[in-house]
């Protein structure tokens, strides 16, 4: 059975690394891309990205980083972003409802243009209205067609229908399966095919044991769960 | 027996943006007889038993049908009828007949597919009537702008006769909502359908495992990938014998008596 590769879960406090690693052992989860808790991704962005730097600087093949950088703070967080982005971080984590703004607004486009610059991806949490919704982040990377989107959890809550259709107005948007239900994540890979899923666990959250086996049920061939579970990861944290 | 407080029995599986199926003069038991299958076999032997078409077209056909089923499997199917609050008084008639003349254990509303606010005078009526008769009502919750926590909470506090319970405690946003709800109202029941591990455990822990009662929403998509992964849910917090029992079936007891416990009348020997 291939390994995993969770593209979104979060580290609340270096001390919680050791866990990390124990649980990602325990479900043959070779690589996590590691967000930073709420209060850093919504306010105290260097100190999250600060901590992410120092812990996958230990654990290079084990986990990546995703920088957070609230757009209002201007200047202030692009230098952060770029700084975090030099420091190793891989990726950059956007919540527009826990920052305060719409996901479509121009206001993340200088953040999003050094992400392009970096070759790294963008990932979006969406399913909370009236800031995260999926047509909104559509409407953000049509603005950047270079630039690869995870939409983080299809919409979840309540956007489940709208999660792949979203993405069929952007070919640089992927999907994430955490919280969504085994049945709407059949549908996109019908809808979209299976090459533009990509699984994450949101754990602490979510519980990660719990977000595997939902995707190891999946009604689909074989080759589409290894593809959801790994592969398609892989091209993007090589 | 595992009682499953949150399921949608349909007449015909369908995908509700291809819109409903054509309804047939004799209703067939083929979908809802395969889903009390597929409850059974994961050790459900009891699930409060909604309508999913009816919240978005007239009630009383699947009402009935409900009805019907129930009393096939009186105990694997504790029938909620739901009535649209938009008719006013004849939705407050339809209730009081579907609860005292045909049995229906509970009513359901879906504010966000019914289209109805929580202010509405019927549904304080119909939340008001709901405790009169002794029964349970089972919100949607989890979605503005119609239905979210504290929104039903306002009803709950107004209504203190009445058990309400959220059918997915706030959803992944406003679990924190639904939380406050339940501890500022005894009435409230949160069921754990929907939620995420990291709301649930807070939910175990803050209102206690007393008032928290499993569900699937089964029905509103694939019922064995729903019940596999509400089931894993629960047993990812790791709880007790005890505190696993109260979420899994106890609550729901206490709420809606098993039939084999509720004397005579009602009881499983005539389940085919």
């Amino acid at each position: 059975m291939s390994k995993i590769i969770d593209v979104h879960c979060h580290l609340n406090a270096r001390r919680d690394v050791r866990a990390l690693l124990r649980r990602m052992d325990e479900l043959d989860i070779e690589k996590a891309a590691v967000c930073a808790g709420k209060a850093a991704i919504a306010y105290d962005n260097r100190r999250g990205n600060r901590m992410l730097a120092g812990v996958v600087k230990e654990h290079p093949d084990r986990l990546a980083g995703f920088a957070s950088a609230t757009p209002w703070s201007g200047q202030r967080g692009l230098t952060e972003l770029r700084r975090s982005l030099d420091a190793g971080l891989r990726g950059f984590k956007v919540h527009s409802h826990l920052q305060g703004f719409r996901l479509s607004d121009e206001i993340l486009d200088p953040f999003v243009e050094i992400c392009r610059e970096y070759a790294c991806p963008v990932y979006c949490h969406t399913g909370t209205p009236v800031t995260a919704m999926p047509f909104q982040l559509a409407c953000l990377a049509g603005r950047h067609p270079e630039v690869l989107f995870i939409e983080g959890h299809m919409g979840w809550s309540d956007f489940w229908y709208d999660a792949a259709e979203a993405a069929r107005l952007a070919p640089n948007l992927y999907l994430e399966t955490s919280h969504m239900f085994g049945g709407t994540i059949e549908a996109a890979v019908r809808s979209l095919g299976a090459g533009r899923i990509l699984f994450g666990t949101n754990a602490p959250v979510s519980h990660a044991g719990t977000e595997v086996s939902k995707i190891r049920r999946l009604q689909i061939p074989d080759r589409d769960i290894r593809a959801i579970l790994c592969e398609n990861a892989r091209k993007l944290l090589p | 027996m595992i009682t499953d407080t949150h399921t949608h029995f349909v007449l015909r599986e369908f995908d509700l943006l291809e819109g409903l199926p054509p309804r047939t003069a004799s209703a067939s038991f083929d979908a809802a007889e395969k889903a009390i299958g597929i409850l059974g076999k994961y050790g459900i032997g009891r699930a409060w038993a909604c309508t999913l078409e009816g919240l978005v077209d007239d009630t009383a056909p699947y009402n009935r049908f409900l009805c019907r089923l129930a009393r096939r499997y009186p105990v694997r199917v504790a029938p909620f009828c739901t009535v649209n609050p938009h008719l006013g008084e004849r939705a407050v008639q339809e209730f009081r007949e579907m609860v005292l003349k045909r049995g229906m254990k509970g009513l359901k509303l879906h504010n966000w597919l019914q289209a109805v606010s929580n202010m509405s005078r019927w549904v304080e009526r119909l939340v008001d009537e709901a405790g009169r008769m002794g029964v349970p009502v089972l919100f949607h919750d989890g979605t503005p702008p119609y239905a979210t926590p504290l929104q039903i909470a306002r009803l709950a506090g107004k209504f203190p006769h009445t058990t309400v319970v959220l059918g997915h405690s706030g959803l992944q946003d406003l679990y924190p909502d639904a939380i406050r709800a339940a501890k500022q109202h005894a009435n409230i029941y949160l069921c754990a359908c929907s939620a995420s591990h990291e709301g649930l455990k807070r939910m175990v822990d803050r209102v206690g495992p007393g008032r928290i009662l499993f569900g699937t929403d089964g029905g509103f998509g694939d019922f064995s990938g729903l019940v596999e992964l509400h089931l894993d849910l629960v047993d990812s917090l790791g709880l007790g014998a005890e505190d696993r029992e109260k979420i899994l079936w106890k609550n729901a007891h206490t709420i809606v008596p098993d039939p084999h416990t509720a004397g005579p009348g009602e009881g499983g020997k005539t389940e085919p």
